[in-house]
């Protein structure tokens, strides 16, 4: 009441026009030029406060002669006396350290112009407006250089890879160091809310992440959390409601039972032909078995002989009985709720900043679901002015109910997609009437003819997804901690800060698999837990010394020390035989199948420098170095040297460009570095695309080990010895981590105070590959043993990034800007070891070698060419080949032949490859008035991928299992030998071998995000005691251009399809954000 | 100043650490280190290698068509005549004999999965430790990890080359020897292959003086005489063979018709000389030989309907007064079966914990009497009636000779051990070709092969991923 009395009253006085009382208004903008939001601004005199808008605009009562001060973060305070209606504010830059506009790099954070690396930032509205439980998820195309691929559409699951600037290894890890709030962090990046970061930045080259020493080979990305503003207690609440649908669509398999009778009768008839019957023969022995070789199953109701006759027509009095579509029983529309609440301010002595955030999501498919809360405690105690602490504590409590996603019949995706569509859900009588149980509720078919089923499915019998996604239990609780105690004492120059982290990480995860139907039938139901415990302590000594002498030239020196401590105890059981259905504690069941324990242990620890030099702000110097041993190696090799150099030139800063007033920020720069890498993995050199397993590292790469299991010796059933198997063969004294050295060349621009803009060519080269090089007979691709870590091969990327913002339009009511960034780089493997070096094909591992001179992702696989329009088969080049002594290749000439016989053709570097030529996002942020709109795309062109699901949809594996459309047009002899699809027979192992023809284009185009906001007008929402009221509704992963439909070539990272992944949902969400 | 030296000094305080955290401690896996101070304590400790390495045969390998020794057995068993698998499914590709190539599954379960693990598991025993100990264990452990690794030499001889009957000239498979320096890990021969089993089949069989084994799921003397038995068999050193056998099956009495009809499932019936007890811990549920084989389980046989027949022709040469005729189905359907499927192998068990039979004594009867129709008729007569006459009670003495002979004991041999795994090499090692698609076969219209004597199709390629990781196997080294 007295506020609008106060209003007004402000009008009366306006209208008399005799001003004592004036409502001043006034825009806050940076030493930029740049709007500050949020800023403070408070009358002195009369103790009233408002907070500047988004568009860095206030509004407050003051009168003529009073005083204003402003505060924001990162700019000196500044004071000003009112002498009329309008008063804008320049801020200039803060002095204080703790409050300057900064990126966090390399255990410091640095103001923008004194990067001379690669390090770029994500733009803070995407990681506003993201809506994945893991921001990474959200960032495909928003980096240069930074390829992420999206991985399982599961509720809480993060990103499934991130890859910097290429591939740089072939047996460790790629990942990115992930340092948050300073510290490497080990728990899962969904235990951070999206609200709650400030920046994330992606340190790119080795000048800027050699300082991390042998973690940072595949980049570094360090995530700053929100801290407290000086000020009045602030109120955040975001509220938002989601739905999650299956993105885009399957693959365009057969759903019609008619259509699917059809194709097999034609599959059985040219399989007879195939064997030598006559066409007639062939066509009644594909009348005859068409349904008892598909288990008896007959959709129709026709007689089994008289469904489709001898000459492949189908019978025109069938009429279907029963029909049920697996896609709909299995999949389902989640809905998902998100809250957030933060409270924020503080005094000069304590910032306080208070998160509480909780999140409901439940997934596509039945049963999956995710539910999180996370709080997190952050104060800034400013004890004296030498001495003050930063100190955190985050507790994350995260809950995943997952979709089982292990291949087999037991995955819902695969199964729904591979099963024909001619076997039921639901039960049925003869008469295809659904049965019911003496309850009345649904009985589900698994397919068995023995318990009264129409047949027995000859694909997945046993198994009946939607009954075991309903059943079965698959869940997953994290608790994670983590503290961060951060002292810092300053005496004149030098600066003493103690970066103190303790995380500690529980996890665990219990399975029920229903002994009513499924996998665990036999078992009578199946129960598991593990548990795992993770402590991380992390120590950090950091010494620095700042200062200017001789007025231009700029010091700043820093000496530190760290240790990272791992300890993680993993225990797991198993028991089978449920008493209570649907209790999947081990008490509730009676049969011991085995119990787990162990526990691995990883120390670092690192010395380093860094001395940072600029002449006057424009010539900087950086240099840092890094003595760093890992518990990885053996202790005569654990210690290794990285350094980094780097250097630019501002030549904005030059007397020369001044009259240039066009140019705003002109800078070069140019770095080289080295970084290690000690993630050795575990072998697994026939994984997926050869790519290693990230999930199997190996911490104590250096030692020879046995993997441990247990052996009934007794016959009683009851495991009692201890034995030694498996032996893991260490690398020993000589194995260390792989080193790659990288160069960057930048250009960094800002032109006509609207176009910004980098451009980049970097080189990144490794020479020490760890190969988990395999001995012959012994080698064991899928279970480690036979295989000995060692540093041998090289391999080089090297590449282009362009990254450009325009800012079309910008006024006070308008907004319109622009961005897009591009990356090619080129992947090659330069040597390898042994007798590989030289072969043609190098290491032959699947159909991606790994061969010097090509890329780790270029395909070698036969050359599909065609059909052979007599017998319907696949034809493939035969190329001459070139052998050496021993016979083996070591290269081709000429196309000497062709051949159906996918063994006998020649397995060619084919030069298609999975890296993309050009990868990259754009994005548009528009706004007229309150209402902003920003969308976000990622593409990439060129590259291929296997689509290996394709290949499985369009070749015989099993009868009873499911095909593509395309399908419907395969060859047949006599019918339709004018195809260009090849024949599909069940007794032709070799027609499903991989070549060419299962290539696809890897090119994309999807609209990863579009967020529309409305911001009430701040007058408005004042008179109701507010700062600002925002309603936005977002779209995430809302559409994808792809070259099948079906496939989806971001959820891995080289663009490969699996058939048991959780598809990628689409979101939309409707929120509302309110701040007071 | 003062207080930039208590910084300095707090500096170089706090980073003075303790350089014995980087030796960590591997409380997950066993290192070599501690394990060499293990059998430093104890040398008796080194059995439970060969614990883990009689597991490996049982080791499943991730498909269902995958676990260890009897996946192979039956898959060999299915690319011949005389199994008929109803339907495709898993051992589909092997019953139509198309699963023998270097990038196929097939190949790396058997060379990499299954038999190179068990040969590097009797290596990790035989090359450290002392074969001078006169340490009774320790010569035991010796002993069972010579037999192992001829045992594993033999199935890698049989799947991946020709018959030695055919030449021995052929290029075999590599040999590693206990001693790094005699290994040869490139193709050699056959012939030294088959040296190579000799010489450690007559070290173990020193080795194993003495020594009586706890259960029949470990090598002792009997399964040495045995294997080499089969060994000479192969090389068509008939004395050799046929003395062997008769020592091998010493102490072992054959089954009665009761015994012969409960399964084959459990290894303490009198004839099983060597074979793998399988409990409730052990079971690889459906990935297992008798889900797959046993039409009564409820497995991929019995309940999905993958049935295993015995072939028509086959069974039409077991004389109606044999009960062996009995555990298959005749010419029509009967227990709810289609007709002529086997009713041979069943666990009975709901986890099909029925036992694997590596070796009995039925096999060590017909070897001898195989051996000794070439060179002692009457004495491979007499043999011949002392087993036969086990299971056909009104068999009387062989009125064969010369060729007929033989064939009459190969013929019991086929019957015998139907789905055992011995076939596939018999027709490698006898020359002899298949027909399945004779006048009223029961074979699967899609499967009614023809395949003549010494196909290549019998012998599997190395797996691409050995080739690839050797340095001493090349492209060339290939089989055809």
């Amino acid at each position: 009441m007295k506020r609008n009395l106060r209003i007004l009253s402000t009008f009366v006085l306006l209208f008399v026009g005799h001003v004592i009382y004036a409502q001043v208004s006034g825009t806050v903008t940076d030493a930029n030029g740049k709007p500050v939001s949020a800023a403070s601004v408070k009358v002195i005199e009369t103790g009233i406060e408002e907070f500047t808008d988004n568009s860095g605009k206030f509004t407050i009562d003051a009168q003529n002669g009073q005083n204003l001060e402003v505060n924001a973060v990162g700019s000196e305070t500044k004071k000003v006396a009112v002498t009329g209606n309008v008063v804008n504010f320049s801020l200039a830059k803060s002095k204080d350290e703790n409050l300057t506009e900064v990126v966090a790099v390399g255990f410091r954070d640095k103001n923008k112009e004194e990067i001379t690396g690669a390090v770029q930032t994500v733009d803070e509205k995407l990681v506003r407006n993201s809506l994945s439980s893991d921001v990474t998820k959200s960032l495909d195309g928003a980096l240069a250089g930074v390829q992420i691929a999206t991985g399982s559409g599961q509720p809480g699951a993060g990103a499934d890879r991130i890859v910097i600037r290429g591939i740089n290894s072939i047996s460790a890890s790629t990942n990115p160091l992930i340092i948050v709030d300073g510290s490497p962090y080990e728990a899962p990046l969904s235990t951070i809310n999206n609200k709650d970061i400030d920046s994330y930045t992606v340190l790119k080259d080795a000048s800027a992440t050699s300082i991390y020493g042998n973690r940072a080979a595949g980049g570094v990305i360090v995530i700053t959390t929100k801290r407290a503003k000086k000020g009045n207690i602030k109120i955040e609440f975001d509220a938002r409601t989601a739905i999650n649908k299956r993105f885009g669509r399957e693959y365009d398999i057969i759903k019609d039972p008619k259509e699917y009778y059809s194709l097999w009768w034609n599959v059985l008839r040219n399989s007879a032909i195939s064997t030598g019957s006559s066409s007639a023969a062939a066509g009644t022995t594909a009348t005859n078995n068409l349904i008892s070789s598909l288990g008896g199953y007959n959709n129709y109701n026709v007689g089994n002989n008289l469904l489709i006759d001898n000459n492949g027509v189908f019978n025109p009095n069938a009429n279907l009985l029963y029909h049920d579509d697996w896609f709909e029983e299995l999949f389902q529309t989640g809905v998902a709720s998100d809250y957030y609440v933060n409270l924020s301010g503080g005094s000069d002595n304590l910032l306080t900043n208070f998160t509480v955030g909780y999140r409901d999501e439940k997934g596509i498919v039945i049963n999956s679901k995710f539910q999180r809360l996370n709080t997190k405690l952050r104060m800034d105690f400013r004890a004296k002015e030498w001495f003050n602490v930063l100190a955190s504590l985050s507790f994350t409590n995260q809950k995943t109910d997952a979709a089982r996603t292990s291949t087999g019949y037991g995955n819902a995706f695969d199964f729904a997609r591979s099963i024909a569509p001619i076997y039921p859900v639901y039960a049925y009588d003869a008469n295809g009437i659904r049965i019911n149980n003496a309850n009345g509720d649904v009985v589900y078919d698994y397919g068995l003819a023995n318990d009264g089923y129409l047949g027995t499915r000859t694909y997945g019998s046993f198994q009946n997804p939607v009954f075991t996604y309903k059943n079965n239990r698959d869940r997953t609780e994290g608790n994670y901690i983590n503290a961060n105690l951060t002292p810092t004492f300053k005496y004149k120059d030098f600066q003493f800060k103690y970066v103190l982290s303790a995380q500690v990480n529980f996890f665990n995860n219990r399975t029920l698999t229903s002994g009513e139907a499924g996998d665990a039938v036999n078992a009578n139901g199946r129960a598991s837990f593990e548990d795992e415990k993770e402590i991380v302590l992390n120590n950090q000594q950091l010494l620095s010394w700042k200062k200017t002498l001789w007025s231009k030239h700029n010091f700043d020196v820093m000496l530190g020390h760290e240790t990272f401590n791992l300890k993680r105890e993993n225990k797991d059981a198993e028991y089978e035989n449920l008493l209570e259905a649907d209790n999947p504690f081990l008490n509730n069941l009676g049969n011991f199948s085995y119990l787990n324990d162990g526990e691995i242990q990883y120390y670092l620890e690192g010395y380093f420098a860094e001395f940072l030099y600029n002449y006057d702000k424009k010539y900087y110097l950086n240099l840092s170095g890094r003595r760093d041993a890992s518990s990885v190696f053996d202790p005569d090799s654990r210690w290794g040297n990285f350094y980094g150099a780097s250097i630019a030139w501002r030549l904005s800063q030059e007397n020369f460009m001044k009259d240039l007033s066009w140019v705003d920020e002109l800078k070069l720069s140019a770095g080289i570095g080295t970084q290690g890498n000690d993630t050795v993995l575990y072998p697994s050199l026939t994984g997926a695309n050869g790519l290693p397993a990230t999930s199997t590292r190996n911490y104590y790469a250096y030692q020879y080990q046995y993997d441990l299991n247990r052996s009934d010796t007794n016959g009683d059933g009851i495991p009692d010895t201890v034995v030694p198997t498996a032996a893991y063969l260490g690398g020993g004294r000589e194995l260390t981590w792989e080193e790659s050295k990288g160069l960057n060349i930048a250009l960094d621009f800002e032109l006509f105070k609207r176009l910004t803009g980098n451009l980049t060519y970097f080189e990144k080269k490794t020479n020490d590959l760890i190969f988990n090089v395999p001995f012959g007979a012994n080698y064991n691709g899928t279970d480690f043993s036979g295989t000995k870590p060692t540093n041998l091969g090289a391999l080089e990327n090297k590449g282009f990034e362009v990254t450009l913002g325009y800012q079309i339009l910008k006024s006070e009511n308008l907004e319109w800007s622009v961005n897009l960034n591009a990356t090619h780089y080129k992947n090659k493997i330069t040597k390898l070891f042994g007798k590989f070096d030289g072969l043609y094909r190098g290491l032959d591992v699947g159909s991606n070698p790994i061969g010097v001179g090509h890329s780790r992702f270029e395909f070698a696989m036969p050359e599909y060419i065609g059909i052979d329009a007599s017998t319907g088969l696949p034809m493939y080049n035969i190329y001459e080949e070139v052998l050496n002594s021993t016979g083996d290749i070591i290269g081709i000439g000429e196309i000497i032949g062709t051949t159906s016989n996918p063994n006998e053709a020649t397995k060619v570097w084919t030069g298609k490859k999975t890296d993309p030529d050009v990868y990259g996002g754009f994005s548009t942020y528009f706004r007229v008035h309150n209402v902003d709109i920003s969308m976000n795309f990622a593409y990439a062109i060129g590259g291929h991928a296997l689509d290996a699901v394709y290949q499985g949809l369009m070749t015989f594996g099993e009868n009873g299992q499911n095909y593509h459309r395309d399908a419907l047009n395969s060859y047949s002899y006599g019918t339709n030998a004018t195809s260009s699809i090849p024949v599909i027979l069940n007794n032709n192992q070799a027609l499903n071998t991989t070549s060419t023809r299962f290539l696809v284009k890897r090119d994309y185009l999807a609209l990863n995000n579009l967020t529309i906001g409305y911001n009430l007008s701040s007058e408005w929402i004042k008179q109701i005691g507010l700062d600002s009221f925002r309603l936005y509704a977002a779209g995430e992963n809302l559409f994808l251009f792809s070259k099948r439909q079906g496939y989806d070539p971001r959820r891995d990272f080289t663009g490969a399809s699996s058939d048991s992944a959780y598809p990628y949902a689409s979101t939309i969400t409707f929120g509302m954000n309110i701040k007071f | 100043m003062k207080k930039i030296i208590l910084l300095l000094s707090l500096f170089v305080f706090i980073i003075s650490c303790n350089e014995d955290n980087l030796d960590t401690e591997n409380n997950d896996k066993l290192t070599l280190t501690d394990w060499g101070k293990i059998l430093a304590a104890d040398p008796s400790k080194a059995d439970l290698l060969m614990i883990a390495n009689y597991d490996l045969m049982n080791n499943f390998g991730g498909t269902h068509d995958e676990f260890g020794i009897k996946a192979i057995d039956l898959g060999t068993d299915l690319m011949t005549q005389d199994i008929v698998q109803s339907i495709h499914h898993w051992f589909g590709f092997y019953y139509l004999v198309d699963n023998r190539l270097e990038t196929y599954r097939s190949t790396t379960h058997m060379w990499i999965e299954t038999l190179a693990k068990m040969a590097n598991g009797a290596n990790a025993i035989l090359r450290p430790i002392d074969k001078t100990t006169t340490n009774p264990e320790a010569r035991a452990i010796i002993g069972q990890a010579y037999g192992f690794r001829a045992y594993t030499l033999l199935y890698y001889i049989h799947l991946f080359q020709k018959a030695y009957s055919v030449d021995p000239n052929l290029p075999g498979v590599p040999l590693f020897d206990d001693d790094v320096l005699n290994d040869r890990p490139g193709r050699n021969t056959t012939q030294a292959v088959y040296d190579q089993i000799i010489k450690d089949l007559n070290s173990a069989y020193s080795y194993l003086d003495g020594y009586t084994r706890p259960a029949k799921g470990r090598i002792d003397r009997s399964v040495v005489a045995g294997l080499l038995a089969r060994t000479y068999l192969d090389m068509e050193n008939w004395q050799q063979a046929a003395a062997w056998a008769a020592t091998a099956r010493t102490g072992y009495s054959l089954m009665n018709q009761t015994q012969y009809k409960s399964g084959f499932a459990d290894i303490t019936n009198p004839e099983v000389m060597f074979g793998y007890d399988i409990n409730a811990t052990n079971t690889n549920y459906y990935a297992s030989y008798f889900s797959q084989i046993s039409n009564q389980d409820q497995g991929y046989a019995g309940l999905l309907g993958v049935y295993k027949l015995i072939d028509r022709s086959l069974y039409d040469k077991i004389p109606a007064t044999d009960y062996r005729k009995t555990v298959f189905n005749g010419s029509s359907a009967a227990y709810g079966l289609p007709a002529y499927a086997s009713l041979k192998f069943f666990s009975n068990q709901a986890d099909f914990s029925g036992d694997l039979t590596f070796m009995r004594a039925s096999e060590m009867y017909l070897i001898e009497a195989e051996a000794k129709a070439h060179y002692d008729e009457a004495g491979a007569k007499q043999v011949l009636l002392q087993f036969v006459s086990q299971r056909n009670p009104s068999y009387t003495l062989s009125s064969n000779s010369g060729q007929a002979l033989i064939d009459e004991i190969l013929t019991q041999r086929q019957i015998e051990l139907w789905g055992e795994g011995f076939r596939l090499n018999d027709l490698k090692r006898l020359n002899l070709g298949i027909d399945r698609n004779y006048a009223g076969t029961n074979h699967r219209s899609d499967a009614r092969l023809t395949i003549p004597a010494q196909d290549v199709r019998w012998v599997f390629q190395i797996p691409i991923a050995e080739i690839n990781s050797s340095d001493f196997l090349s492209p060339s080294d290939q089989n055809p």
